[in-house]
């Protein structure tokens, strides 16, 4: 087996933003929606810091950071809206949640 | 396989199957379980391509605030199955299924076949210190740095008027409540004794009946919305 490089880490970026997206398209509950976000972003963050790691530079990493700060206000509003919805409609199951349909 | 390998691929293994089963279980509690473990598997990922910094922060950060975050949403809400909803298969399932093979595949054959595109590919760059990513984050990443601060403030406030319970009604109703008081207390004060005939002004007869009981209705019509 090949020493650890680039591609593997791109690889296990790859398979972690691709179960993210099974996961918002298979999950009908907004919590495991707002879940599998997090693994989508994480699995972006994986590719930046082996990027920066092959160029030797902190910018993929600094990049990373922010996706952090990004994240940590995604999962505050998402869970807040989820929290919301509850409180008015007593479900989060997202085939329900149609009111906004035209 | 070096046992430095070794330690790359338990992590990598760790994350992907932690992701795949965020994925597929169908208890939200359980799925956040799963997330913390990818979460720390991840950060073992960074450590091991030195980026030490980031995986203190991807423990402090992730772990230790958002997972506690939807931990604590899934518990507060306690939610029955009928209200997550069944996951049956669907048009989108199999297109999620799809993109995963799809992903696999695709993303594979790129990284193993580009070892030209990645001159140094297995060399371990030095970079990923405090010192550095803080350099860089006050002097080339100044402005998005203080952006980033401005987001995380307005998700404070949007979350929290999301989920303020009926902000302008109970605001509405305190001072409904406050200026019920107010009249009462006034029209109490400066109206007349009805009892005692006043000397300049109306007759007291329509003082009697128009000050004081003014002040009552108000009081009554106003205390159902003064209790909430």
């Amino acid at each position: 087996m090949s020493p650890v490089g680039t591609q593997h880490y791109l690889v296990v970026a790859g398979l972690m933003f691709a179960f993210g997206a099974l996961g918002v398209l298979w999950r009908r509950n907004a919590l495991g929606v707002l879940l599998s976000v997090e693994v989508m972003l994480n699995a972006g963050n994986v590719a930046l810091v082996a990027f920066a790691r092959e160029r030797g530079q902190v910018d993929g990493q600094a990049l990373a950071l922010f996706v952090m700060a990004v994240a940590a206000a995604e999962a505050a509003v998402g869970l807040a809206l989820v929290v919301s919805v509850f409180r008015t409609r007593r479900t989060v199951n997202l085939d329900e949640l149609g009111e906004l349909r035209g | 396989m070096s046992a430095h390998d070794l330690v790359f691929w338990i992590f990598a293994i760790l994350a992907v199957g932690a992701a795949f089963g965020v994925a597929v279980s169908p208890d939200p509690l359980r799925g956040a379980i799963l997330l913390l473990l990818c979460l720390f598997s991840v950060a073992g990922l960074f450590a091991w391509a030195g980026a030490h910094f980031l995986a203190a922060m991807q423990v402090l950060v992730y772990a230790g605030a958002i997972v506690v975050l939807f931990v604590f949403v899934i518990m507060l809400l306690n939610l029955t199955p009928r209200e997550l909803g069944r996951n049956d298969l669907g048009g989108a399932q199999w297109l999620g299924l799809g993109l995963v093979v799809v992903s696999m595949v695709g993303i594979s054959a790129v990284a193993f076949n580009a070892k030209a595109a990645f001159p140094t590919v297995g060399k371990a760059a030095g970079a990923g210190g405090t010192a550095e990513i803080g350099s860089a984050l006050l002097t080339t990443y100044a402005a998005p740095f203080e952006i980033v601060s401005l987001l995380l403030l307005a998700a404070m406030g949007g979350a929290v008027m999301l989920v303020k319970r009926d902000q302008a009604g109970a605001t509405i109703d305190a001072i409904m409540t406050i200026r019920a008081k107010i009249d009462a207390r006034t029209s109490r004060a400066f109206a007349p004794d009805p009892l005692q005939p006043d000397q300049h002004g109306p007759p007291a007869r329509q003082q009697a009946v128009a000050g004081p009981r003014s002040g009552v209705d108000d009081t009554d019509a106003r205390k159902p919305g003064g209790t909430v």
